[in-house]
């Protein structure tokens, strides 16, 4: 279960608790690693920093680096083995990132096509699946496989897509679904006996009421809903006429 | 030669009795001379009792960590699901 970023913050509950219902319900979901971009970003570098301490999973970027000292901000890959196959998680950050409050001063975004060519090969190396975790949008996600080998799924996002096929650069499998957590990709690879990709098929899952809510994440987000109760809107005031 | 059974009644030493105690003599002389204590003997423990066959049998040892590298044979006939999501922008409501 892999979530390619911005996803931390935006809905009013999620930025009032500063990403920790997002974090809770994600760690209540099992989720196995998630990529950084723009809403990752959005109260600033320490509450995405302390989301990342409290994520039972590993939140990731190869391209993010401190301005002084030029040290990775995040780890830039993570590596799960599960039922006898190793999964490799390279996360790669769109440059909008530093539009958060203080970041430009403090982080960078470096270019990702760099940062993949320099990672990729040492991740494959090690496992027998590679999956990036992109907030650089699909058309990048498209470049960028036909840039570096050796990828085998870029999960996408930021351009709302909702895709009836995946797309294909050589054996690299693109995929995104929708945004606003009202979709759920779901993407099925078959490898042939020699280990090549055979087969590549994805689907957009639409999270409607025919999916019964958990009762556990339904009271965490009543919780955190009675925590911080969304604010009364503010009376707009009629400017004034142009009419003399 | 004489022996203190008897101070009055001598009797002959036979060559079985010098054994006996040159047995005893010998290892007090090598301490002696090696500047040591003689040694003490040492309480023997009973033998370790052999395992059964049933002992013998447990659970195989764990395989050797397998080294980083390539596996191309990790991926043949793989089936991968991949759920995924993105942009969800915090937008954690139920469903319902």
């Amino acid at each position: 279960m892999l979530d390619a970023g911005s996803s931390l913050l935006g809905a009013w509950v999620s930025l009032a608790s500063d990403g920790r219902v997002t974090i809770e319900g994600m760690n209540a979901m099992g989720y196995d690693a998630m990529g950084v971009g723009l809403m990752e970003g959005l109260e600033g570098l320490d509450v995405l920093l302390d989301r990342r301490d409290e994520a039972g999973f590993p939140i990731l970027s190869a391209n993010l680096t401190y301005v002084e000292g030029g040290a990775l901000v995040l780890e830039p890959y993570a590596i799960l083995e599960r039922d006898g196959v190793r999964y490799g998680f390279l996360g790669l950050t769109g440059p909008e990132f530093t539009q958060g409050p203080g970041l430009a001063a403090v982080v960078a975004v470096g270019d990702p096509t760099e940062a993949a060519a320099r990672y990729v090969p040492e991740l494959r190396a090690r496992v027998d699946v590679l999956i990036v975790l992109s907030t650089l949008g699909k058309g990048e996600d498209n470049a960028l496989a036909a840039a570096v080998p050796g990828i085998d799924v870029i999960v996408g996002s930021k351009s709302a897509y909702l895709m009836q096929e995946p797309d294909r650069a050589g054996d690299t499998v693109i995929v995104q679904q929708g945004y606003l957590g009202e979709w759920l990709g779901r993407a099925h690879l078959r490898y042939d006996a020699e280990g090549a990709l055979a087969e590549a098929s994805t689907e957009a899952i639409a999270l409607t009421e025919d999916y019964p809510d958990d009762p556990d994440l339904a009271a965490l987000v009543s919780r955190y809903n009675a925590l911080h109760p969304t604010p009364a809107p503010v009376p707009l005031t009629p400017s004034p006429t142009s009419e003399p | 030669m004489y022996t203190w059974n008897s101070p009055r009644t001598p009797r002959k030493v036979g060559v079985r009795w010098l054994l006996l105690m040159a047995l005893f003599l010998l290892p007090i002389l090598a301490a002696c001379s090696s500047g040591r204590r003689a040694p003490t003997p040492t309480p023997t423990r009973a033998a370790a009792p052999v395992p059964t066959a049933a002992q013998v049998v447990g659970p195989p040892p764990p395989p050797p960590p397998t080294p980083d590298g390539p596996r191309p044979a990790a991926r043949q006939g793989l089936d991968l699901t991949i759920l995924h999501t993105n942009d969800v922008r915090g937008e954690i409501e139920p469903c319902g």
